[in-house]
Parts: C-alpha cells; structure tokens; sequence
C-alpha cells in the first residue's frame, strides 16, 4: 500500500491495482484485508473500498506498517489503535 | 494356491477399506482447517462491519489473544482461532516489542503524545513515523500461520506526504519472492534487506 499523490494506493509488482481518495492532516480510519482467497481490500474512512482479486496467491507470512519507503522527499505519519487479525 | 491367493489378496483389499474409511474422519479436519471446503460466507467488502464492536484493551499498551473466528462476522469460520493483535499504544511503560518487530534506520518511529489529538479517542498516546528518501521505520508482525482472514485495521493521520509513491503497509506470502507488495520474502531478522 502506497501514498501515491493524493489516493493511497493497492499496488502489486509495481502496479496500482485500486486507490481510495487520501486526505492529509486529518484521522482517517484505515481497514486492509487480505482474504485466503486472495482478494484484498481497502477502505480509508468510509470511502469506496477498492477490492482487488489478485492474480497470484498465498498465505500471509508477515505484516508491516509504517513508513517503509520514503523514495523523495520527507513523510510524517501517525498510527494510532491498531488491530491485527489473522 | 489360486483360491489361498485370491483370498489373500482380498482381505489385503479389505484391510485397505478399513484403513481409508478410519482415515476419512482425519482428511475431512485437514481440509476444513485449511479451507480448502466450503467457500467463505462474508464479503471482505463487509470486512470492517464488526469492528466497532471490538472492545480495545482496557489497560492499554498492546493485547494478543486467540479469538474464535465464528464470533466475527468478517472472518470465516473453521475450526480454528484466529490470532488478534490490538495496540492503542497507551501505557506509560509501552514497549514496540516482544508485539511487534521493530526496524529503523536515520529516519524513526516515536511513540509519545499525539500532536494531533483524534476526536473520540480515549488515549493520547500514538506511533510516528517520520521518514525520507533512504530513511525509513516501520514495526512488522511474523505470521506464523494465516488462520483466518488478514485484516487490518488503525486510525491513520498523513501529517506530510510529497505523495511520491511512500508505502505505508506491506503484505509477505509464501508463494513467491516480491510480491504481492514488492518485498522479498526473508527468512530472518537478521538476514533482511531493505530493497
């Protein structure tokens, strides 16, 4: 999941597979699921879920969240109650 | 001989019946563990409906536990639990670990005071992430097994962005190398490279 202009964005292998509009400087509440059937969704603040059916599948091994890249510039995020099920 | 081989050979027969027929009970748990069955009765589009009625740990800090996935309407159910992880990041002696994984470099994570407070929010306390280009922070959760449903949920608050393509949550499966978030698969802490 990547912050792409002004969306957060699905992307796999390089490509963006589905984006919900992103509004900085305000909480937004941000649910990702990613289902045994391989489809993956994600809902930011009662927005449209972008629901992607993605082309390879597996379980899941690991979750990371934060700022993981930042490729320009500087980013400054916060995270705050976050649930984890699986 | 013929009549003693033929009956040999039946009661192999027979013997072979009865052990597949004790082992059916055992295939048919494989199977419903790992849902190769019946296909799951929830829509992820419906994934989030339950949680607001997920009570947050009531002592703060984070909280792991085993929760039975039937109770959940956006986890399909088998036999099994699914594996829940809550952190409010509240708690005066709030650790990252042994919950989450923790790697940074030149960039950080902080835990302290929110400089924005969320409207709603019984805490004061969140994570921030503060990162640029060859800098970065993030906490990581090892999945030892995918029981149900990877769901993940958190109240997010983008303070900066150059909205240059920073990623924000990564997802690692056993099927392959870099993918599907671009990530390869690692098989220790110690080992790991960022791309």
């Amino acid at each position: 999941m990547e912050i792409r202009e002004t969306n957060l964005a699905l992307v796999e292998n390089g490509t963006v597979r589905g984006e919900v509009p992103l509004v900085t400087g305000k909480w937004l509440e941000l649910v990702f699921t990613y289902t045994k059937k391989g489809e993956v969704t994600l809902k930011l603040d009662g927005s449209e879920t972008a629901l992607v059916l993605l082309q390879r599948r597996g379980h899941a091994t690991r979750l990371d969240f934060g700022l993981l890249s930042v490729p320009l510039g500087r980013d400054l995020i916060f995270f705050d109650d976050v649930e984890l099920t699986y | 001989m013929i009549v003693q081989n033929h009956r040999s050979d039946l009661g192999e027969r027979r013997a072979r019946v009865r052990t597949l027929v004790a082992a059916l009970p055992l295939v048919i748990a494989a199977c419903s563990t790992f849902g190769v069955t019946s296909p799951d009765p929830g829509s992820p589009l419906d994934a989030d409906a339950s949680s607001d009625a997920d009570t947050p740990s009531s002592d703060g800090g984070s909280d792991t536990e085993e929760r039975d996935p039937l109770a959940d309407a956006d986890i399909s159910g088998d036999a099994s639990s699914c594996a829940v992880i809550r952190d409010d990041f509240e708690g005066k002696d709030w650790k990252a670990e042994p919950t989450w994984l923790v790697e940074q470099a030149d960039g950080g994570v902080t835990w302290g005071p929110s400089t924005h407070r969320r409207a709603g929010s019984t805490g004061s306390q969140s994570l921030t992430f503060e990162g640029s280009s060859g800098a970065f922070a993030r906490l990581g959760r090892t999945i030892e097994e995918q029981r149900c449903d990877l769901r993940f949920s958190a109240w997010l608050f983008v303070v900066e962005s150059t909205g240059l393509n920073s990623r924000i949550l990564a997802v690692e499966t056993a099927t392959g190398p870099r993918w599907p978030w671009r990530y390869a698969r690692r098989t220790s802490r110690s080992s790991r490279t960022e791309p």
